[in-house]
């Protein structure tokens, strides 16, 4: 994570054309915005009430109804379907972050519990967590229970593994110097492995987040009456693409905000990392 | 031994107590399935209790309605014992509930379709030539169904004339419009959806339900097994559907519950009429006594058989299937 840093003398964020300028983004960007109001264009010409690529004024349109009371059940739809996903990521992200800790530490330093556990932990992770979906609805019914226990699966798996790898990658002269203070096992494994993986541990976890979105969205397709995936699945079946969009916005967001959430508590909580 | 047959006739309350549970009751999005929203909504003020809380607390029960984005599912949901009861088609409740051996009792319908299930093919297709031409629906539901009675109903082979792609009825209107773009096929399903297949001009109806009057029947369904310590929890949700049908037929407050229905069918604002006009095509059973004619009317009868026939033409009925029956006892005198 220590960035080299340029040794050429103007700013290299402040120039418009420097190295680090918020200008190259947004070419990107601009070349897209191009191509979309092109295909926008020709569709509403040739159909007035296209549907399938909306204007920007129909996506406005579609947060200000998402972000109003409803009429009828005086809820905000975008607050309900917010928080039940939400609440589905919390029981399935950090229930998976929490025993993959454990797990990774265990099997990764202790050398029995690793040959019982690794070879399994290797096999499931040939399985794709969307594979087992079926068998999940069945034997967890269809639930906040199944779809919190698919993103669990889908992280958990993943990230005890790289845990465990991380663990074994230490430097073993550090066990040494550590052992001369005579801690005990738990000691050991808790305080003294653990900070010192713990800045590989929360960026693997960081790199999750993504994928417990992925399996979330799934899971809500399946059996769901609010969500945020639910509520892309009625808009989709209404072709009320502006709807989608909006969505896929708070989406990435919401991900945004989880992932610098969890850079910025690492580097505070681990700063002698980030050197 | 009195304290015996005392601790006992405790424990016994205690069961009975806990048998009269929760009624769970599973949907999904369709005009004639709406009231399943309606009935939680609170139509009559922020303050008002909507009809469901209402005709639960005056019975003491408790009722829990499970909104499910697929169809099947949600009839998958009641076969695997997940819900207690579901809404479905008639068509539904023999090849898909009765035929995995779960005997079941048709409470109430709420409608037949008059139009709301259509087959649908692109407007350049020639309604004539349709040999081994796709057709996006789901297998074995109603809209295999309905293409099984157009077939019959032209004279043409059920067997072998046309290919069936097989996706869930709730996601054919959208893989249908994607269709359109580059590679047309047909497709059968059910409102909403087909209104936004009509929707894109590119597309016209060949057959719907209209041709099959009654045929289509939706209704509740529930299992058996689990009437038992539920009647009065039955009974409330019927009241509430009811509550829900005045409501609707109610010249004064029509307009805001097809704008309801709309709202909860995910129609923007400013499409209620559009949602207004399929409710013609909803042959809506609006009183106890008109739902009680139809479900006592032997023609639902006939149209089971039908439904077997069908069944039979293209699946493997189970020889162990559940049974089905029509119990109007829940709609009075």
């Amino acid at each position: 994570m220590s960035g080299r840093v340029s040794h050429a003398s103007p700013d290299p964020v402040k120039t418009l054309f420097g190295e680090k300028s918020l200008f190259w983004p947004l070419i990107p960007l601009l070349v897209c915005g191009i191509f979309y109001a092109h295909a926008l264009g020709v569709r509403r010409e040739a159909n007035p009430n296209d549907k399938l690529l909306p204007t920007p004024g129909e996506v406005w349109d579609a947060a200000k109804h998402s972000i109003q009371q409803d009429e009828f059940t005086y809820e905000i739809p975008l607050v309900e379907d917010v928080k039940s996903s939400l609440a589905l990521f919390a029981y399935g992200y950090i229930s998976a972050v929490v025993l993959a800790l454990v797990t990774g530490l265990s099997v990764g330093y202790w050398k029995r519990a690793n040959a019982m556990w690794e070879p399994w932990l290797k096999a499931i992770s040939y399985i794709p967590p969307m594979s087992l979906l079926a068998l999940i609805f069945l034997s967890f019914g269809i639930g906040a229970v199944a779809k919190s226990f698919l993103i669990f699966l889908a992280v958990f798996i993943p990230l005890s593994r790289s845990t465990m790898q991380h663990v074994q990658a230490i430097n073993p002269h550090q066990i040494w110097n550590a052992q001369t203070l005579d801690p005990s096992p738990l000691e050991m494994v808790w305080i003294i492995v653990r900070r010192t993986i713990e800045p590989e541990f929360l960026d693997d976890a960081r790199g999750q987040i993504g994928i417990a979105w992925v399996y979330l969205i799934s899971a809500e397709l399946i059996a769901a009456d609010s969500g945020i995936g639910y509520r892309i699945n009625v808009a989709s079946r209404n072709t009320n693409i502006a709807q989608i969009i909006f969505y896929v916005l708070i989406i990435g967001l919401i991900a945004f905000a989880m992932d610098k959430a969890l850079l910025q508590y690492n580097r505070w909580k681990n700063a002698w990392a980030f050197k | 031994m009195k304290h015996v047959t005392s601790i006992l006739f405790a424990v016994l309350c205690c069961l009975a107590s806990l048998s009269a549970e929760t009624l769970k009751v599973g949907t999904s999005t369709y005009p004639g399935w709406m009231d399943n929203w309606l009935m939680e909504m609170k139509l009559n003020g922020a303050k008002e209790p909507s009809f469901l809380a209402k005709r639960t607390k005056e019975s003491g029960v408790s009722v829990e309605i499970k909104k499910f984005p697929l169809y099947i599912p949600s009839v998958e949901a009641l076969v695997s014992g997940e819900v207690d009861a579901c809404t479905m088609a008639i068509q539904e409740a023999i090849t898909i509930v009765a035929d995995k051996g779960i005997d079941a009792v048709v409470i109430f319908p709420h409608d037949y379709s008059n139009k709301n299930d259509q087959v649908q093919v692109p407007k350049d297709w020639d309604e004539k030539a349709l040999q081994g031409k796709s057709f996006l629906l789901e297998e074995f539901s109603v809209s295999h169904y309905l293409l099984y009675r157009f077939l019959q109903e032209r004279g043409l082979p059920l067997k072998g004339f046309v290919k069936i792609s097989n996706t869930p009825g709730d996601n054919v209107a959208p893989a249908f419009i994607a269709a359109l773009e580059n590679t047309p096929v047909g497709g059968a399903t059910w409102n909403p959806g087909c209104q936004r297949m009509l929707e894109t001009g590119k597309s016209k109806i060949v057959f719907s339900s209209r041709d099959i009057p009654g045929e289509i029947t939706d209704c509740l369904v529930i299992r058996k097994d689990r009437i038992a310590g539920r009647e009065k929890a039955v009974q409330a949700y019927v009241a509430a559907h009811f509550d829900v049908m005045d409501y609707l037929t109610n010249p004064k407050t029509r307009d805001k519950a097809i704008r309801a229905m709309a709202s909860a069918s995910g129609f923007k604002q400013e499409e209620a009429n559009v949602y207004a006009k399929m409710l013609d095509d909803t042959r809506f059973y609006t009183n106890r006594k008109e739902a009680k004619a139809a479900l006592i009317n032997p023609a639902l009868e006939t149209t089971v058989g039908k439904v077997k026939t069908f069944y039979s033409t293209y699946g493997e009925p189970n020889p162990h299937a559940g049974k089905t029956s029509f119990d109007a006892s829940y709609l009075g005198e």
